[in-house]
């Protein structure tokens, strides 16, 4: 209570707290209503701010000319795989820096949090030149298999929560002869619902979001995410702003939709990272 | 662990070392690889793109690091107190960090566009004739800060966390010692609040030094090099050109370049944070 009181009071906060967030809002609110607008309205001048009449002629048009379900099943599958691969190997690791005995933990730790803060532009070219020596540009598994293999950052998140947990919990477990990874399965996990839902989303929202993985690795159209085909579309249409306004709807409501669904957690996860350090 | 060991081996300590080892050869694939020592690092000493590339993702870099955080807190500031309706206030802050880079460059594209754009029509509204913005050398620049800006709503909810951990004891204290809101302020909440701000300088500098997405997709680095930065120039040498090696010695640089602010940031701020009580 004491803490937010200051200088401005009263309804002058209120106003104030509106007004600062009107930059935040309006660019998406000027896509939702760009996407909504008859063709060509959107060039009027003077510019109309509401749609008149609504339309959904862009959004039509725009899903002739590419095929939106197709991204976002990709863009899905990916994700979905992220998650999954990011939660279930970070877990693993997490558990195994947070409770086993092994020598040379805290160097490894060290280095764990080291590569948190490598810039990928680094590793950026010799992944590739990998991937390539591989044989895997063009499918998804460069955008996929790190992630099984653990990423530092989910690992650190789970480290932390599960050094929170009450120690003597899996002394028991070990007691009644769990390994473990039952003391993982069963002990652990279900007491770490928010920080997994962290993880989750935050693995959604990064593969979801991606640009630069897909714009390197994906060859075929029929293969592209959703941020890669509208990014491409825009490339190919630039005149079709009003199509590649309702695209990029597609590219956001997912989004939103987990953030709202998850908004408790989320906001849990990025403040337990930077709040305990 | 051997899962992460064998990840850390094959995608980070793997790719970092022959980052290391490239930026000693000349590689046009398909032409062999030829190693030739420190020429990649003359040949940038000498090459005025990297050093403009390098100013330009300076200018970007404390372009929109510093205001973000003074922006961050400020607006935490605001919205925390705000009850009715403070949800969705925080929520509309926090929902352009989660939009994907594209929708957001494309977004900000259309909106300084100098035909159609929304900016340049609403100051039409008040009788000023706004620039090309993204086609104009000079305004390119503050444009994408202005894009990188709009991306601030992590802070403001890391330092909505962080308000909400203000020791409160300490803040009535100073209250009935007649502490007005300014002195508590300085005296109580920033000083709690120095850890967070560490770290977000530290992160937000780290991705500001790293831009890629905007530029590639609004100016391609231009108009006339304004807005090349380090992360697209060494794209384009890569992927475009074809000089991994060149690219491999320009990523180096980009590292040399964020491990050294990182360790500066470091020694001058970091002396300052109070860590008031937290357990680590």
């Amino acid at each position: 209570m004491a803490v937010g009181r200051s200088a401005v009071r009263g309804p002058l906060r209120g106003v104030l707290a509106v007004a600062i967030v009107i930059p935040f809002a309006v660019p998406l609110l000027w896509l939702v209503l760009g996407a909504l607008k008859p063709p060509g309205q959107f060039y009027s001048a003077p510019p109309t701010i509401l749609p008149d009449p609504l339309s959904l002629e862009a959004i039509q048009s725009a899903l002739r000319l590419v095929d939106a379900p197709r991204l976002v099943a990709n863009s899905l599958l990916l994700a979905a795989l992220n998650v999954i691969g990011t939660v279930a190997s970070a877990a693993v690791v997490g558990f195994a820096f947070a409770t086993l005995p092994a020598r040379g933990k805290r160097p490894l730790f060290a280095l764990l949090v080291a590569t948190i803060l490598v810039p990928p532009a680094v590793t950026l070219i010799p992944q590739y030149i990998l991937f390539s020596r591989l044989g895997w540009v063009g499918t998804y598994l460069p955008l996929v298999v790190p992630q099984f293999l653990g990423s530092a950052f989910a690992i650190f998140l789970f480290r932390q929560w599960f050094r929170g947990l009450p120690a003597n919990l899996f002394e028991s477990a070990e007691l009644d002869g769990a390994n473990p990874f039952q003391q993982l399965r069963y002990v652990a996990l279900p007491l770490s619902r928010p920080v997994i839902a962290a993880i989750a989303v935050f693995a959604f929202v990064g593969s979801w979001n991606d640009f630069l993985g897909p714009l390197l690795y994906l060859r075929s159209p029929d293969t592209f995410t959703v941020s890669l085909g509208l990014a491409s579309f825009q490339g190919l249409y630039v005149n079709q702003v009003q199509q590649s306004m309702a695209l990029s709807l597609l590219a956001l409501l997912p989004v939103i939709t987990v953030f709202a669904i998850a908004q408790r957690w989320l906001v849990e996860g990025i403040s337990s990272a930077g709040v305990r350090g | 662990m051997a899962p992460w060991l064998a990840g850390f081996v094959l995608f980070q300590a793997g790719p970092i070392l022959t980052a290391g080892l490239l930026s000693f050869a000349e590689w046009q694939p398909p032409l062999p690889l030829r190693w030739t020592g420190l020429a990649n690092f003359q040949t940038m000493a000498g090459d005025p793109l990297f050093w403009r590339t390098l100013a330009n993702t300076a200018v970007y870099a404390v372009g929109t690091v510093v205001p973000g955080l003074a922006l961050g807190l400020g607006l935490a500031l605001v919205l925390r107190p705000v009850r009715r309706g403070g949800t969705l206030l925080r929520s509309a802050v926090f929902l352009p960090a989660i939009v994907s880079g594209v929708a957001t460059a494309l977004v900000w594209g259309w909106i300084l566009n100098p035909r159609f754009g929304l900016l340049n029509a609403i100051l039409g509204l008040v009788g000023l004739r706004g620039p090309a913005w993204l086609q104009d050398p000079a305004w390119a620049m503050p444009a994408l800060i202005v894009i990188g800006l709009w991306n601030v709503g992590v802070n403001v909810v890391v330092y909505l966390a962080g308000l909400s951990a203000v020791p409160r004891d300490l803040l009535e204290a100073a209250a009935l010692e007649g502490a007005g809101a300014v002195a508590r302020f300085r005296a109580v909440t920033w000083p709690a609040l120095t850890p967070i701000t560490f770290y977000l300088a530290i992160v937000n500098a780290i991705g500001a030094f790293q831009v890629f997405t905007p530029t590639y997709l609004l100016t391609g680095g231009g108009p006339d090099h304004a807005t090349l930065t380090l992360a697209l120039y060494t794209y384009q040498n890569a992927f475009r050109f074809g000089q991994i090696g060149y690219a491999s010695a320009l990523a180096l640089g980009m590292v040399v370049v964020i491990v050294g602010l990182t360790a500066f940031q470091f020694r001058v701020f970091g002396r300052q944070v109070a860590y008031l009580g937290t357990d680590s």
